[in-house]
């Protein structure tokens, strides 16, 4: 309730200076509810002056980073949540009002997001981040047969990766980074969480459906692709 | 002075803002290949990101003008987030420690958020107000990765105090004094003497006293040299470095704010570019 009254507060100075220019509410309001007076001084300075100052070129990497997946990848989130919504709801083309949230529907949104806080310090990615302290792209160089993208999908989609190769790229990550293997493969779980399905109830539509599909999404060279291909063949005693 | 960009500007879109329903009627209709275009190819002004989520929530699923109009809502032009301006400078200044890839992580679950909830009944909070819907993803974000308090930040990546560095905030907004034509250095001191006397907090007041009608742009910290040039922590005793930084950034927004709907004025052509930069970021 405390964060839902802040965000109507929010939308009234977004709303105020956008359509009318008016800058003195956010002063009257910071004035009539003292324990939100940073954040909504903040947020107004935010729609003023944006972006004033220059990305390090860290950030800029990042940022650049971050909009390469949007457009490849993230923008399937939206898709298959707009699917997901259409099954649910029934959406006019000319309303412009939805039916409000199911209370049952918030109550799942919430325990979704604690859930997604646990995963979050689990996943194979954030382990190999915070050992190897470094970027994923010198993590992606230092190991060999992978791709950035290729161990991004490994993480994130552990269900359709085969035994042998998890413990193959656990064993690669272990003698780079000095990382357990035991680790690696505890985060590499058969149970498939995703963090980025925020307050979604099931998964999304453009999963991998097996390991030839995400090593063709991984841009991997033709003989890297190979080497997993055929260390996932194997059986798991060889 | 009918030629003046800011003169134009000022009778244009900034100051006769559509309202969003009117906005959103004008729109050609759904789905057509003229709405298409006009996604691809309206200014910012024309187009608010409100009507975008509200045409995208409507759409067919994977349509040409769904993906146009997602095209359009995360659009990067070089270092630019179109319509993502405000979330990005929240998420860069509460990521001022963090490393690159701590920054990546929360700005692409911020994203990952927004995307997953623009098509449910809680993305309609977006048609209203994009800027506080994103605000609001980014902030779920952090707490989701952190904790409300940061509790659940990993201590083997806190922040190394070496690298601490004090809070970056522009102390400089237009240094009008040289940067405009002489008649409107009293036209420009007059409205900030009025947006001074606008602020209800009097630390407000004293402080843009300091910032804006001093001779030279004061330090928020440091050892004082003459007595004009005492920092700010030494003029308001008992204000942190931050909290000065945090109240400058706003009274400057404030006085960007007024220059930028004030009628036409004489700026120089730095300050005009300024202020130009600063009213399409404010769309």
């Amino acid at each position: 309730m405390h964060d839902d009254f802040l965000m109507h507060l929010l939308a009234q100075i977004d709303r105020a200076w956008a359509d009318k220019q008016d800058r003195t509410l956010v002063d009257r309001l910071s004035s009539e509810y003292p324990q939100f007076e940073e954040e909504l001084r903040d947020f107004f300075a935010d729609l003023v002056l944006g972006v004033e100052e220059q990305a390090t070129e860290d950030f800029s990497e990042a940022e650049n980073s971050v909009h390469t997946w949007v457009v490849t990848s993230g923008f399937e989130i939206a898709r298959a949540a707009r699917s997901q919504a259409l099954n649910h709801t029934t959406t006019t083309t000319t309303g412009s009002h939805s039916p409000p949230l199911p209370e049952a529907d918030i109550a799942q949104s919430k325990e979704t997001n604690v859930g997604n806080a646990r995963i979050a310090s689990s996943t194979w990615i954030a382990l190999l981040r915070r050992r190897a302290k470094t970027r994923l792209p010198e993590i992606a160089s230092a190991l060999p047969h992978v791709s950035t993208e290729y161990l991004i999908l490994v993480s994130r989609h552990p269900s359709v990766v085969p035994s042998n190769v998890k413990h193959g790229i656990a064993r690669f990550a272990e003698e780079r980074f000095g990382i357990p293997e035991e680790e690696s493969l505890d985060c590499l779980s058969e149970v498939p969480q995703l963090l980025r399905a925020a307050s979604r109830s099931t998964p999304f539509e453009k999963e991998p459906a097996s390991f030839d599909e995400l090593l063709d999404r991984a841009a991997l060279k033709t003989e890297d692709k190979q080497f997993w291909l055929t260390l996932g063949e194997r059986t798991p005693s060889s | 002075m009918i030629n003046d960009p800011l003169h134009v500007a000022a009778e244009g879109p900034i100051t006769q803002a559509l309202s969003l329903e009117i906005a959103f009627e004008r729109l050609p209709p759904l789905g057509s290949p003229e709405f298409i275009q006009f996604v691809q190819a309206a200014p910012a002004a024309d187009l608010p990101p409100e009507i975008l989520v509200r045409a995208f929530r409507q759409l067919p699923v994977g349509s040409d003008a769904s993906t146009a109009t997602l095209d359009r809502l995360f659009k990067k032009s070089g270092a630019d987030w179109e319509y993502l301006r405000p979330l990005i400078a929240c998420a860069r200044r509460r990521s001022k420690r963090f490393s690159r890839d701590q920054y990546e992580d929360l700005l692409q679950d911020a994203i990952s958020r927004m995307l997953a909830i623009l098509p449910s009944p809680r993305g309609e909070f977006a048609e209203t107000s994009w800027n506080a819907f994103c605000r609001r993803e980014l902030s779920e974000s952090w707490r989701s990765r952190y904790g409300r308090r940061g509790e659940r930040y990993p201590p083997e990546d806190q922040p190394d105090p070496e690298r601490e560095q004090e809070p970056v905030f522009p102390l400089d907004m237009p240094r009008w004094h040289g940067n405009t034509g002489e008649c409107a250095v009293d036209a420009i001191e007059a409205l900030a003497r009025r947006v001074l006397a606008g602020f209800e907090d009097p630390f407000h007041r004293d402080l843009a006293e300091e910032a804006w009608f001093r001779n030279r742009a004061p330090r928020i910290s440091g050892n004082g040299g003459t007595s004009e040039e005492h920092p700010l922590t030494a003029v308001f005793e008992g204000k942190s470095r931050h909290a000065i930084g945090r109240a400058l950034r706003y009274i400057n927004a404030q006085l960007a704010a007024a220059l930028l709907v004030a009628p036409s004025l004489e700026l120089g052509a730095d300050a005009r570019a300024l202020l130009m930069t600063l009213k399409y970021k404010a769309k």
